[in-house]
């Protein structure tokens, strides 16, 4: 009976997250906050998969990257982009799910990381479609971006971090 | 601007004290900076190769005709003649990637005084002898029909 609620809860916690990280996504694309560089974002839908890996670890944000990469292409944008943000969006994962687990970091750096790899991930596909070299002009700019908001997605997550935490700790019923 | 970094500042100082469990900013500094030098480093290397690729040529126009054209990666000293006896001449230098005119008879010689170029699309003009140094590039018309 006890493994039954806490499935359940699972369940429903993951709902949250990928309700929540498609409601980022879609104040993304309401506000483009682009500065003039294609493909680049905020990444505000990271903030959700950050939390859900601390909060449930790294197989439920797995699953919670990909429905999201998935769901935002399908919503939001088109074949090209949900392709991009797909290969952007696992290599971020893995990339913050290893990180997490070396237990040598604070989650700022871990959500830079992931942000980085994010652009790299879709830089990679980039320069495989259009198979041109102007692509890798990109990079250095890309990187940057990628590692400045990073810093501040993983800011703001640390900063709701204990909130969760206390929530979920004073009872899984309370959620 | 100063607003935002103090708000920043505000929110990592908050972070700082939330984080559970302490630990040491040694390996957060060592993933920032060694993402920071691979940035510096892409960034060196794209910028050391754009400028010094020389995979243009240097397109000499004379009178509205094309007359001759030079690989931008060679270095060399041209002696352009102009008019039927070639009585009048721009002295033309390819070097490092770059192409000036550094000497030349015309009445003005406002052509000698003009920067040397090597981008596409730019280009050397001397009026009196009716000429026109172009620089054409495959490379940066490809880089702008990606980024269209």
């Amino acid at each position: 009976m006890r493994s039954q609620t806490s499935h359940i809860n699972q369940l429903v916690q993951m709902g949250m997250y990928l309700a929540a990280s498609l409601i980022l996504s879609w104040v993304e694309t309401v506000l483009p906050l682009t500065f003039g560089l294609p493909g680049m974002k905020l990444g505000l839908a990271n903030l959700a998969v950050v939390l859900c890996l601390y909060m449930m670890g790294p197989g439920h944000a797995f699953v919670l990257t990909i429905a999201k990469a998935l769901l935002s292409g399908f919503l939001f944008g088109n074949a090209t982009m949900l392709l991009y943000n797909l290969a952007g969006a696992i290599c971020s994962c893995l990339m913050m799910a290893l990180l997490k687990k070396s237990r040598l970091f604070h989650i700022p750096v871990i959500s830079a990381a992931g942000g980085v790899l994010h652009n790299v991930g879709q830089l990679f596909v980039a320069f495989f479609m259009i198979q041109t070299y102007g692509v890798l002009y990109y990079v250095p700019i890309l990187l940057l971006a990628g590692l400045i908001t990073g810093i501040i997605i993983g800011t703001v997550a640390a900063l709701i971090l204990p909130a969760l935490q206390k929530m979920q700790h004073s009872g899984g019923d309370q959620l | 601007m100063y607003w935002f970094l103090f708000c920043l500042k505000h929110m990592f100082d908050c972070a700082k004290v939330n984080d559970m469990n302490k630990k040491s900013y040694k390996y957060d500094l060592l993933i920032i900076g060694s993402i920071l030098l691979v940035i510096i480093a892409t960034w060196l290397i794209f910028h050391i190769t754009h400028d010094t690729e020389g995979d243009g040529t240097v397109v000499v126009i004379c009178d509205g005709k094309e007359i001759a054209s030079y690989p931008l990666a060679e270095d060399a000293i041209i002696s352009l003649g102009i008019g039927d006896t070639n009585a009048d001449y721009n002295l033309l230098q390819i070097k490092d990637g770059y192409a000036d005119i550094i000497d030349a008879n015309c009445p003005d010689g406002l052509c000698v005084s003009q920067r040397a170029i090597h981008a596409n699309g730019e280009s050397l003009i001397c009026l009196p002898h009716q000429l026109v140094i172009l620089i054409q590039s495959e490379k940066e018309s490809d880089l702008d029909a990606v980024t269209n």
